[in-house]
């Protein structure tokens, strides 16, 4: 639960656009995710937030390819939960 | 429970923060900052088009026009000594940005790029200037990192992931430092400290639809109130007529400059009706209360009737890739909508909190105490958008408060430096002053069936939304009042599921609710009682600026009472800019 938790406000940032979408995806689809993508999401609430805001909006493809899959999983998420 | 002790106390790591603490750092103050969420994660981020100087790069311009553009904007509520101070200070410190390391975009003879933004002019009302100086589109970005970087250079001590509960106050009215709460384990902590400055932020989050981050809600300016101190107009909040419908992000006005119109469910053009010349382009209050009346009349779409829709197909797939590309982006992903194919859903936006925690230009905290209405609460500052200085008055002029948090938050600094020469010592502490503010943690231990606080924040935001929005009349604010203050009652019925201590974030989520409840009912009181429209309050019933009776702030109290203080008319050093009819 805790865990949860912390991951929860490392959602939490400068931005709505990023609230939303990254809220959105810890509360619908997170807990679906393995570990390995579930790892691959932490590494992600790192991206400061104008990287990430570039990230989740499609206008920037992350080279790395774990990160890559799950900004599409968030991507997808957000248009399954909009 | 855990000491620490510090010169300055600094609640809030955005740009009006860390400005100030950066000042304080390298005057060899020994500073700790204090900041919820990271501190680059701080909303100052989100700033993306730019900063305001009349550096006169790409036409002609100087301080002072910008300083009548800042009190006309303000619809004569702002306050023209601060305003003078402020628009003479933006060159240097948009030079002082630049040399830290901010990359400001150039002109191709290497000097910074301006742009134009509304409500900017060139010799008093004449031409259209560009004045507002950008990092790309990260501006607020750019800035952000730059001072954090020149933070950690100059050795600020960051409690990063800390929650300010409450300040404390002694009987001779100095503010002593706060308690903080640190989120990751739980445990609260004492920060003495002999000067505190507040930089927490707007408080968009009143409202269901708003352009903010999460984490604004105004947990600096609930502060103040619980110390006794009043919060300054805040009846004064900006609307940005298109904000996607239940969701709040911005769709820039740069959409209907290329074109995009309204439309209400009977594919109406309403604005055609509001403002038969500028129709999509009135100003941003006129366009937001079309939109509001529609939506009353009963002419919303969507199965609740509660949006209106924005048209760009018109436009063509060549247009709107090439010219809108981040509208595509966003209305894709936030409304569900191709805005090639189909129309935006629409509704009026919170934006900015132009009141506040009412300061002079030196940063200090000031209230109406025993010889004075503007007397300083010793050792408490406040500076960027929970502040109200006041420079934006009833309307603030976009990119304005990306100067007006670096301009207090260097003058705040430097006051405070000032102040801790002839405050060498910390006063001494009771604990029964720690003890309040610790109370306030402790109520959220009371366990058992209650309310949940998401109900309830969703409750109050639609109450704001519908009784306080751009829509206001006597009746709707009077009934708005009675809601708030209901919602305030239930708030002692919420319980926390959650008792553990480790990031409970539903026990952060409680305080910043409690923190909401009591700045909604000081917005709606406010709003209630000032009988005029002026700047970004207007009230269908009197819908003229009243220069005679209104001109003057309004200083809400924690006990619900509502004063007034005069406008500071006379600026430092140039003549008064006398009030005018605010026509562009
Ligand atoms: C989408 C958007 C675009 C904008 N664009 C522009 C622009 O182009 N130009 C312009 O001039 N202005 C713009 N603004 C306005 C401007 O960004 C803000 O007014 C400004 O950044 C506010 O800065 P600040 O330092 O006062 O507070 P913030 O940057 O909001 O920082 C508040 C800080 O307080 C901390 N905090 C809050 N509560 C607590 C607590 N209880 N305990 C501990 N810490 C706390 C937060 O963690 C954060 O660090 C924009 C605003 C929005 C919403």
């Amino acid at each position: 639960m805790n865990e949860k938790s912390r991951i929860y406000w490392q959602c939490r940032r400068g931005m709505l656009e990023l609230d939303e979408l990254l809220q959105g995806f810890l509360d619908h689809t997170y807990d679906g995710l393995d570990t390995h993508e579930q790892a691959s999401f932490e590494k992600l609430l790192r991206c400061h937030d104008n990287l990430l805001l570039e990230y989740l909006m499609g206008r920037t493809v992350p080279e790395d390819s774990d990160t890559a899959h799950v900004v599409k999983k968030i991507r997808e998420s957000a248009h399954v939960h909009t | 429970m855990e000491r620490r002790h510090f010169d300055t106390l600094v609640i809030g790591s955005g740009g009006g923060g860390l400005r100030a603490a950066l000042q304080l750092a390298q005057g060899e103050a020994n500073v700790a900052v204090v900041s919820k969420v990271f501190p680059t994660r701080s909303h100052t981020v989100a700033a993306q088009g730019g900063m305001n100087a009349a550096l006169a790069n790409v036409v002609p311009d100087n301080w002072h026009w910008h300083m009548y553009d800042t009190v006309k904007g303000s619809d004569y509520l702002g306050d023209q000594d601060a305003i003078e101070y402020m628009c003479r200070a933006a060159s240097h410190l948009v030079v002082e940005l630049e040399h830290a390391g901010v990359p400001f975009s150039r002109l191709p003879n290497g000097k910074i790029y301006q742009r134009p933004f509304g409500g900017q002019s060139q010799d008093f009302g004449g031409d259209q200037a560009a004045r507002t100086c950008a990092a790309a589109d990260r501006t607020g970005h750019a800035i952000l990192h730059t001072l954090y970087q020149q933070n950690i250079h100059a050795k600020t001590h960051f409690f990063d992931e800390y929650f300010a509960i409450d300040l404390i106050r002694d009987e001779e009215d100095f503010i002593l430092g706060a308690v903080v709460l640190n989120i990751a384990t739980g445990e609260p902590l004492l920060i003495e400290a002999k000067t505190t400055l507040l930089a927490t932020g707007g408080v968009g989050q009143l409202f269901r639809t708003n352009t903010n981050a999460r984490i604004n809600t105004g947990d600096g300016m609930a502060m103040a109130l619980r110390a006794g101190i009043p919060v300054q107009d805040m009846e004064f909040f900006q609307f940005h007529p298109t904000g996607i419908a239940g969701k709040g992000m911005l769709i820039t006005e740069g959409v209907r400059g290329e074109g995009g119109y309204l439309v209400n469910k009977d594919g109406e053009r309403f604005m055609e009706r509001y403002a038969p010349h500028a129709k999509d382009l009135a100003s941003r209050d006129v366009v937001s209360r079309a939109i509001a009346i529609e939506i009353r009349e009963g002419r919303g779409c969507g199965p609740d009737a509660d949006h209106v829709l924005l048209k760009l197909e018109h436009l063509g797939p060549e247009v709107i890739k090439k010219r809108l590309p981040g509208i595509l982006d966003m209305a894709r992903t936030f409304a569900n909508v191709d805005p090639i194919k189909e129309p935006i859903p629409v509704f009026p936006t919170a934006h900015y909190t132009m009141g506040g925690i009412p300061t002079n230009r030196f940063g200090q905290v000031v209230m109406p105490l025993e010889h004075s209405a503007e007397e300083a609460i010793p050792g408490l500052y406040a500076v960027g958008e929970c502040a109200c200085v006041s420079v934006h008055g009833a309307n603030r002029l976009g990119g304005n408060s990306l100067l007006d948090i670096v301009v207090f938050g260097r003058a705040a600094g430097n006051h405070i430096i000032e102040f801790l020469k002839e405050n060498r010592y910390h006063r001494p502490m009771k604990d029964e002053w720690v003890e309040r503010a610790l109370s306030r943690l402790a109520r959220w231990e009371q366990s058992g069936e209650g309310e949940s606080v998401d109900v309830l924040r969703d409750e109050l935001q639609r109450t704001m939304e519908h009784y306080c929005g751009v829509f206001r009349t006597e009746e709707v604010l009077a009934e708005g009042v009675e809601k708030v203050k209901a919602l305030a009652k239930r708030l002692d019925a919420v319980r926390l599921r959650d008792q553990s201590k480790v990031f409970n974030t539903a026990r952060i989520e409680a305080l910043e609710l409690e923190n909401l409840v009591s700045l909604g009912l000081a917005t709606v009181k406010s709003a209630l009682a000032r009988q005029e429209s002026r700047g970004a309050h207007s009230r269908m019933d009197y819908p003229d600026r009243d220069d005679e009776r209104w001109m003057k702030h309004s200083l809400y109290f924690e006990d619900g009472r509502v004063e007034y203080k005069p406008v500071r008319t006379k600026p430092m050093s140039v003549d008064t800019f006398p009030p005018k009819p605010r026509v562009y």
